[in-house]
């Protein structure tokens, strides 16, 4: 017994001291700590998959910071004069497996998003002449989209549409090979072997996908934009912000995201670099605008009178965040950079209220008509969330509104409450939203529009601002765009269909071996992937 | 014994169908519509609901859909809503770093507890009987994920020893010991550290008990040297509580320590089967259920087992 122990432990020292790792399989190569990785990768609709997508698949065109068009696999394009017939010439380029990107390609993408089957709608492409019909099932083919050769590609619009680069040409809509997907079941596209084994014209070619644990990138040399300079990227998936923090200090990870509490030390750090970007995602909360208190629009604007919105960075964030405005994000050019926010004011809070018709109640709590003020604010039970309404709970109790908490898990807020069906149940609900996930304009009608799927939930509606809405899918240039989508961010203000309150920053550490180009957001961060340099 | 073993696989069945109908009537008791969790509520508006709806045939009635459930889980054919790939090949890459981990730490704690149990005993009410005790003590009262943070901290941070999250590094085929060891040693010891207190208390008393027993007494009048008179007579007849615990421990280790797995980054099974609650992944759940009830079983049984093999005396007929 005592023998076989011995050789036990023997054998057990030799195997740890035969195998020791080593860093050798590091160079070139970059470790990304991420706190999620996608569940799937065609008809996905999570946040970190569009991360992901970008790495391995390429669009036709996007637009840049300004707003104009910007070519990637599509090399030119040639508008006819009523705006509604483009003629795409594709540059050369190739997907992962060798094959050249074609217009036969890009038909069947375009067709691929909108099979009857495919569970994730892009409203933009139903202005594609034809595709409403395809996407009912009452057509074999999009009739909008035509190949004309090898390399050249028409689209035929309904009418004329000022979102075309962005949102038919852009993200996410990836051209894939048709040879890859010919004759896939749509409705059980995620069972073919393609969905996890993702061939694109990307910048990356994804080699290793072990789930819940790591996607592992390797360069693609034959990419159009240039072979990447980075051979290896891989993201790990590290739920635990301290594990990520002590594994980026350790200089085990090249990059991770950072707490508030911790960013000034990371700063100080000589092996690190640290970049402060606004975060991707905004802090709100809405009313239901069908109960009697808060279709007065004194009421909710005494809501933001109420609240000191730079106490909440300041104490949540440790100052590292924004109080925020607008509903969109800062580095769009969408941005009304200009908007005057409401200033933290109880007095003036207080004196809406009145005039709203409240008078002081019992305990200190406004009442109108024997009703006193009492709400449910629901939000998910998650820490980040709890803090924030335990801060808003106290701020409104000091101008006589008691909200009671109402935390709900994950399954229940999203399934039982926040649908559609059920949103005479919400009084208050506070949450939180992915910008640069969609783009402005579908964000905008979603969460405006009264047709709009979250203003739906909340019954909000303004004429005015639908109308701003329908004009700027036809506006003649970004001008006047730009001037109409300013108005809708100051009608949001002023008609508070929802108060924000404030946008985290995004914290981020990178070894200073690897070089990143700067960066205005997140997305850009993952977007830019290609450019980065380890030495 | 055999005919025993068989009885006792045969009262499984009716076990796990009772486990299967529990498991399903609370998933869809609970709230929560697992489309809703599939799609990001950015993109509420852009989703096709009926066509997702239809994909996980959740468009059926309830009876349908349970049958069509326990069918694909008898066949090994059942798909997770969220990553459309079969469970039994998802819970298999998860039950890989969980097994290491498990096998890993029951080894270590019973390497462990039971020569410090054997000191304790020899001389109770010792300095090292009391120094053990405290050590238990502390040992049950230390919460795990505090532990696994102070390891971390220094043993990662500070000192930068150890890679503090993962199961490999990154891109290494496989799990070759050689080069994953040392991502097991802080998940192991954090394991082990909840472990290790119970089973030196429980070994600690029964062998306290044992060395009052009449055998020893004869044994030792028979002039055998006290170590064979501890390893042969003491420790072997002390064991059977140990195995007990033991037995508990192996279904709840092999379900996957969440906190640890989180923690240390680690894709094992405890994860899988929060995250599949947590987005009403109902055949995720249901796989995972139907695993830990066959798990208890399966060690409930292999305890009996193997008490007939510690004492001669216990006959199963």
């Amino acid at each position: 017994m005592k023998k076989s122990l011995v050789i036990g432990l023997v054998l057990i020292i030799a195997l740890a001291l035969a195998g020791t790792p080593g860093q050798a399989q590091r160079r070139n190569q970059a470790v990304i700590a991420i706190w999620g990785l996608p569940t799937r990768l065609v008809g996905s609709s999570e946040a970190v998959a569009a991360y992901v997508l970008l790495q391995v698949h390429e669009v036709l065109a996007g637009t840049d910071d300004a707003g104009r068009p910007v070519a990637r696999l599509a090399e030119k394009w040639d508008r006819s004069p009523d705006g509604r017939v483009y003629t795409i010439t594709l540059r050369q380029a190739k997907f992962h497996d060798g094959t050249p990107v074609t217009a036969d390609d890009v038909k069947f993408s375009y067709e691929f998003y909108l099979h009857p089957r495919y569970p994730i709608a892009s409203p933009s492409l139903l202005e594609i002449e034809g595709a409403q019909e395809y996407r009912q099932g009452r057509a074999p083919q999009v009739t909008g989209i035509s190949v004309v050769d090898p390399r050249t590609v028409r689209f035929t619009l309904k009418g004329r549409y000022a979102f075309f680069f962005d949102q038919i040409l852009g993200r996410p809509n990836y051209i894939m090979p048709r040879h890859a997907w010919e004759g896939v079941d749509v409705a059980r596209m995620l069972e073919h072997p393609y969905a996890r084994k993702p061939i694109g014209a990307g910048p990356f070619r994804l080699t290793e996908w072990r789930e819940r644990e790591s996607m592992t990138f390797q360069a693609f040399p034959d990419y159009w934009g240039g072979r990447p300079k980075v051979e290896r990227v891989i993201l790990r998936l590290i739920p635990e912000p301290a594990t990520v923090m002590a594994e980026v200090r350790a200089g085990n990870i090249d990059a991770g995201q950072v707490l508030p509490d911790e960013f000034e030390g990371f700063q100080r750090n000589p092996q690190l670099q640290t970049f402060k970007v606004p975060g991707d995602v905004s802090f709100w909360f809405s009313f239901n605008h069908q109960h009697p208190f808060f279709s007065d629009v004194r009421v909710r604007r005494a809501f933001y009178y109420a609240l000191d919105r730079e106490l909440m960075v300041k104490t949540l964030q440790k100052g590292f965040g924004q109080v925020v405005n607008s509903p969109t994000h800062p580095s769009l050019w969408q941005y009304n950079a200009g908007l005057k926010g409401y200033a933290y004011d109880p007095a003036r809070a207080r004196q809406l209220l009145s005039e709203a018709g409240f008078t002081p109640g019992a305990g200190g709590i406004l009442q109108r008509d024997g009703r006193p003020f009492r709400a449910r604010y629901t939000f998910l039970s998650e820490k980040r969330y709890l803090d924030q309404g335990l801060m808003i709970q106290q701020f409104m109790r000091q101008v006589g509104v008691e909200l009671t908490l109402e935390p709900l898990e994950r399954g229940d807020f999203f399934g039982r409450f926040f649908s559609p069906a059920n949103s005479s149940n919400i009084e208050v609900a506070g949450i939180a939203w992915f910008n640069l996930l969609l783009p402005v304009q579908f964000e905008f009608e979603s969460n405006f529009k009264s047709t709009g799927a979250f203003s739906g939930i909340f019954q909000y509606g303004n004429p005015e601002i639908d109308g701003l809405l329908n004009q700027t899918s036809t506006a003649v240039d970004r001008g006047a765009m730009r001037t109409l989508y300013y108005r809708v961010q100051e009608l949001i203000l002023q008609d508070v269909p929802r108060v924000m309150t404030f946008r985290p920053d995004e914290l981020w550490a990178v070894q200073k071996r690897v070089k990143t180009p700067p960066v205005k957001s997140l997305a850009e961060f993952f977007r830019t992937v290609n450019l980065w340099e380890v030495r | 014994m055999g005919r025993y073993l068989a009885r006792r696989l045969l009262q499984a069945v009716p076990v796990l169908l009772g486990v299967t109908i529990i498991t399903f009537g609370m998933m869809v008791a609970a709230p929560g519509d697992p489309i809703r969790l599939l799609v990001s509520p950015e993109q509420l508006g852009y989703a096709d609901v009926n066509v997702l709806r239809a994909e996980l045939g959740l468009d059926r009635p309830l009876p349908l859909q349970f049958i069509a459930i326990i069918r694909d889980l008898a066949a090994g054919k059942l798909r997770s809503f969220r990553e459309r790939r079969p469970v039994t090949e998802m819970v298999g890459e998860a039950l890989v770093p969980t097994v290491i981990l498990a096998a890993l730490a029951i080894a270590l704690a019973v390497g462990l507890s039971l020569p410090i149990a054997l000191a304790s005993a020899l001389r109770p009410y010792s300095l090292i009987d009391h120094g053990v005790t405290v050590f238990s003590l502390l040992g049950i009262s230390v919460p795990g994920f505090w532990f696994a943070l102070v390891l971390i901290f220094s043993l990662t941070d500070r000192l930068g020893w150890l890679p503090a999250s993962g199961i490999r590094p990154v891109g290494t085929p496989g799990y070759p010991f050689g080069e994953i060891w040392p991502h097991l040693i802080m998940p192991t010891a954090v394991l082990c550290l909840s472990i290790v207190p119970f089973l030196v208390r429980y070994a600690r008393s029964s062998m306290l008990e044992t060395l009052t027993q009449e055998f020893v007494l004869v044994a030792r009048s028979k002039g055998l040297r006290e170590s064979r008179v501890m390893l042969r007579h003491v420790l072997r007849n002390s064991l059977i509580p140990v195995v007990t615990i033991i037995g508990l421990l192996i279904p709840f280790l092999l379900s996957g320590s969440v906190i640890v797995e989180t923690i240390f980054a680690i894709p094992g099974v405890g994860r899988l089967a929060v995250q599949g609650a947590l987005s009403r992944d109902y055949p995720v759940v249901m796989t995972m259920t139907v695993l830990a009830a066959a798990l208890v079983i399966v060690s409930n049984v292999l305890t009996d087992a193997s008490y007939a093999m510690l004492d001669p005396r216990i006959r199963y007929d």
